[in-house]
């Protein structure tokens, strides 16, 4: 009978196989020796070349943004009965529709991906994949980038969260643990909840309160083991810290100069754009921005202009900007959804979901601009050029940012890695 | 159709042959290689006595300390008994006055008087079956199994039809056998069959649906394999396709969208199946390859339309010969009564995750088959147990928390979920009329904001944490410092506990010989902590009061801060 104490922990388990490369060379495992060196050794130099990038900004396009009425316009075909023309740009093969007058002028800032592709058609599992660049498994919840960019390179002593999210979306730190979770903001610039003390408690009260809190905790503490008492602690001072912090008013953009205002342009989008430099600015690893809308599977022109419309102006002023103040250099700019829709028009004026071609594009955080990477037939239905994985962009991210892909995590009892060591490798077209 | 797969014992024993030399693997076998065989008949036979299984499940934990040398703490107080059955049964803490009914008998009644003289051990068990009686228990539990099935981030509505259907399953205490045939079977309109919400919550995933029921229901993560070949177990990306090929026929879908206040319909139902073997063939190829239903470890599904495969699959899954079943549903009460499963993570059974405890699963696995897969005798069988009378203080000063752990030496310390604190919160506080009936609305209303705030503040919380990690996130912590629920809970200004505390103080006779401050203090701590205060903790309390200029202010910060302690975070 196996002894509970001694039994061999999966971990341990997988480690003493990997050493035992002889005997899993021809066994049923289905990684042997050389993917696993593979993982840690070749990935490790290639995503440690980079480095450069520090921050992150995430605009996150809900929804699944038509590729076709943004970033990869088809205006000689019939059959995306498109009724828009693209915009011509220095560089070669940018083309954006001309809904996005303000990004075509940011061609020599950015990057743009035409031919990301997945295997995932349904929003919530396309969700997953391009926030964390894992396929859903309901056994094991993988880090968002947010989550993972916050545990990489968040600030260790800071009184503002390291992730911030400006509006919903379920996606958080999995298991890099509670701290890397996104500090949801659900409706920005208005008053956050909870953040303020109390009617009728201040400051000099709430103190009392939590002396009385502490020494009740020192019993507590003395018999039943201390480590349930610090975790409850430092959770509390970091609220705290965070309730008294003059970083607080990063969070709202009543006193941003009006030509900066100006500049972002008006609507929700545009205001969650200043606070997400704002809170750059201020040091948040990352930020993401969510804007909703893009499930256009009917009356696809008129909403994908008004769209389009939300973001051109705020994404363009909010790139300009990270760039006058220094910043674009080390925050990375990331603009995508979890697919892209269907080439051919539908009798509702709509389009479905279609993953087998997408858009993303990249700006800043070491990525070299002035290019497109990728390219897709004349009808949009095929990718003929650099096709682009999921995986292939995470591990970009990772090279961008020097993330630690050889570390090892323990998710429930199995081993996992911030990247996909079965698929994908850096785009070097992009690290330049 | 037995689940016992002898293929692969003899595929682990060859794996694990060719490794133990290299590894030492001394006496490690798969998991089906432990069970000893047993007959249907046999397992019969047991009857409904827990009692028996109990006394099995302390005498083996004994021996097994024992051998550990782990001392065992001590019994733990009513007071703290009292707390945790009521957090465990009834997902919430009990109000003041259910603290002294089961403390403190009324010896002017003859009930009480009989409760008196009962052994400790007896009027525990009396109250583990009264908490069990309560309509409380079926609306808790319906909670938890939701949050379990499809998660605290599903979409209202599913949760809503799937937790109002358990509901109705635990209130009747119906066989968890037929529950969860029903759950994976069921099919219909969202109008006459709320038990489709399990299935609809999936929206057609049938990888999600698949990878969830088999972990959920059979602690097996099959899951990995539908991309490649299970990284350490005997799993198969064909096995993994071999089980969601039971749901291939299967489709969901929105009928009606919803409108003016009344909600959306759906459906649930299955596609009628191809009329022969070599259409069914075709209808499951994909790629070139022909995939057919087949049970995990097991035979390959025959066509059979009075067998449909979505309903051959949930008897396979709910058969008192599946191992599997029963024992992943038993491990998962151990883990939710006693903070850790035989088999930890609970719901991750393979040949590297063997039970703690072998024998005793394997004996209380059957005997809950026995019981006619009874969850209240389950229940009975874990809460009168010895383990679960133990103190949370370690015997040993600066014991290795691990190690009581893996023996069931003490109690553990676990942090409440969202819910628990919610209704706890709740009930400290006197909020919320649990009994009206035209106030149900109202309430259901409330509850819902309530929750959904503390479901975003406690985002995430789940699947990524170990059973030691206490770690919360701000939102949490923002939540209880200046959130609404606790600091009007705790205002004088409103209609809640503490006031009415305040208001018994001034009368004599409900204070029994205490003075008004002596008896606010020690009934604020039976309201937010479940137990009178230690003598220094009434003192230092009462010199909190006397510092303060204004007494009532004094009041509401000393409820305030024991409902921000650890000793309330936790079940304990």
């Amino acid at each position: 009978m196996a002894n509970p104490l001694v039994s061999i922990k999966r971990r341990d388990f997988l480690r003493a196989t990997a050493a035992a490369g002889g005997i899993l060379a021809t066994s049923h495992f289905w990684w042997g020796p050389d993917l696993l060196a593979q993982g840690s050794d070749d990935k490790k130099t290639t995503a440690k070349r980079g480095g450069k990038c520090k921050q992150v900004i995430l605009l996150w396009m809900e929804g699944a943004p038509s590729q076709l009425d943004t970033f990869d316009p088809k205006p000689n075909s019939k059959d995306t009965g498109s009724p828009w023309k693209a915009l011509d740009t220095d560089t070669p093969g940018f083309t954006p529709v001309e809904n996005l007058p303000n990004m075509a002028k940011m061609a020599k800032d950015i990057c743009v991906i035409r031919s990301l592709n997945s295997k995932e058609g349904n929003h919530s599992r396309g969700s997953y994949l391009l926030h964390t660049g894992y396929i859903p498994n309901p056994t094991l919840k993988h880090p968002s980038l947010g989550s993972i960019v916050s545990h990489q390179l968040g600030k260790k002593d800071f009184d503002l969260p390291n992730f911030v999210k400006l509006r919903g979306g379920p996606f958080g730190a999995g298991y890099l643990g509670v701290e890397n979770n996104p500090f949801v903001i659900s409706n920005p610039g208005a008053r956050i909840e909870n953040l303020d003390y109390a009617g009728g408690v201040d400051k000099a009260r709430m103190d009392k309160r939590m002396k009385l809190v502490d020494e009740m905790e020192k019993d507590f503490a003395r018999q039943r083991g201390a480590e349930a008492v610090e975790a409850h602690k430092a959770m509390y001072e970091k609220a705290r810290r965070l309730m008294d912090s003059p970083l607080k008013s990063k969070f709202y953009i009543a006193d941003e100069p009006d030509e900066v205002k100006k500049a972002y342009g008006s609507g929700k989008f545009a205001e969650s754009c200043i606070i997400a430099r704002r809170l750059i600015e201020a040091g948040v690893a990352c930020v993401e921005v969510v804007l909703g809308g893009w499930d256009t599977h009917d009356d696809n022109f008129v909403r994908t202009k008004r769209l389009c419309g939300e973001f051109d102006q705020p994404m363009a002023a909010l790139l300009a900007d990270l760039k006058k103040r220094g910043l674009l250099e080390t925050t990375l700019v990331v603009w995508m959804g979890e697919f892209g829709r269907t080439p051919r028009i539908s009798a509702t004026e709509g389009r479905d979901h279609w993953p087998n071609n997408f858009c993303a594009v990249l700006a800043g955080g070491g990525v070299k601009g002035n290019q497109v990477i990728g390219e897709t037939d004349e009808r949009g239905m095929t990718i003929t050029k650099d096709p682009v994985g999921v995986q292939d962009l995470f591990w970009t991210f990772a090279s961008l940012m020097g993330w630690d892909t050889a570390k090892e995590f323990e998710a429930g009892n199995r081993p996992v890695w911030l990247t996909d060591k079965t698929a994908g490798k850096p785009i070097d077209k992009v690290l330049g | 159709m037995s689940p016992s797969g002898r293929s692969v014992v003899a595929f682990a024993l060859l794996t694990l042959t060719a490794l133990c030399g290299v590894l030492a693997l001394e006496g490690e076998e798969p998991l089906q290689a432990q069970r000893k065989s047993e007959t249907r008949a046999e397992t019969e036979a047991m009857g409904k006595d827990w009692t028996r299984a109990r006394d099995f499940l302390d005498e083996t934990l004994r021996a097994k300390r024992k051998a550990a040398k782990m001392p065992l703490a001590e019994r733990c107080t009513d007071a703290e008994f009292i707390r945790r059955a009521y957090l465990d049964i009834l997902g919430r803490i009990p109000s003041r006055e259910e603290v002294k009914t089961w403390l403190i008998p009324d010896l002017t009644t003859p009930e009480g008087q009989e409760f008196a003289r009962l052994k400790s051990h007896q009027r525990r068990e009396k109250l583990i079956e009264a908490l069990l009686a309560s309509p409380e228990y079926a609306e808790s539990w319906a909670r938890t199994w939701a949050i379990t099935l499809i998660g605290r981030e599903a979409n209202a509505t599913y949760r809503n039809m799937l937790q109002e259907w358990l509901q109705g399953q635990f209130a009747q205490n119906r066989p968890f056998d037929k529950l969860v045939y029903d759950l994976v079977t069921a099919s219909g309109s969202s109008e006459n069959n709320k038990a489709i919400g399990y299935i609809i919550s999936f929206e057609n995933d049938r990888p999600a649906l698949t990878g969830i029921t088999s972990k959920v229901f059979l602690g097996k993560q099959i899951q990995c394999a539908q991309c490649h070949k299970h990284p350490y177990e005997e799993i198969t990306t064909d096995d993994f396709f071999g089980v969601q090929n039971f749901f291939k026929f299967t489709d969901t879908r929105m009928t009606q969208q919803a409108e003016k206040g009344l909600p959306a319909n759906y459906e649930a139902r299955d596609r009628s199946l191809p009329p022969n073997a070599e259409l069914l063939k075709r209808a499951l190829t994909e790629e070139g390859k022909a995939v057919l239903p087949k049970f995990l470890f097991g035979e390959t599904y025959k066509l059979d339309p009075a067998n449909p495969p979505r309903k051959a699959l949930a008897a396979w899954m709910t058969s008192p010969d599946n191992v599997y079943f029963r024992e992943m549903t038993v491990n998962r009460y151990m883990a939710r009564f006693l903070g850790v499963g035989f088999v930890h993570p609970v719901d991750d059974f393979n040949s590297n995750n063997t039970p703690s405890h072998p024998e005793v699963l394997d004996r209380m696995a059957r005997e809950f088959v026995a019981s006619g897969f009874d969850l209240k005798y389950l229940i009975r069988m874990i809460c009168n147990s010895e383990a679960y009378n133990l103190s949370s203080v370690p015997k040993k000063a600066g014991a290795k928390y691990s190690e009581d752990r893996a023996t069931y030496s003490r109690a553990m310390v676990r942090r409440l979920s969202p819910e628990q604190v919610v209704f706890s919160v709740m009930r400290a506080i006197g909020a919320g009329d649990f009994g009206s009936k035209n106030n149900r609305d109202r309430r259901d209303q409330v509850l819902a904001y309530i929750l959904q705030s503390f479901n975003y503040a406690y985002s995430d919380d789940e699947g990524s944490r170990d059973i030691d990690d206490y770690s919360g996130s701000i939102p949490q912590a923002l939540m209880m410092l200046n959130g609404r629920l606790l600091n009007d809970g705790t205002d004088l200004g409103q209609d809640n506990t503490l006031k009415r505390i305040i208001t018994e103080s001034g009368n004599d006779k409900l204070r029994g010989g205490l003075d008004a401050v002596n008896y606010i203090i020690e009934e604020i701590f039976l309201a937010t902590l479940g137990r009178p205060p230690e003598k220094w903790e009434a003192s230092r309390m009462k010199k909190h009061v006397e510092g303060e200029s204004d007494r009532h202010k004094a009041f509401e910060d000393i409820f305030w801060a024991l409902l921000n302690t650890t000793e309330f975070a936790t079940n304990h």
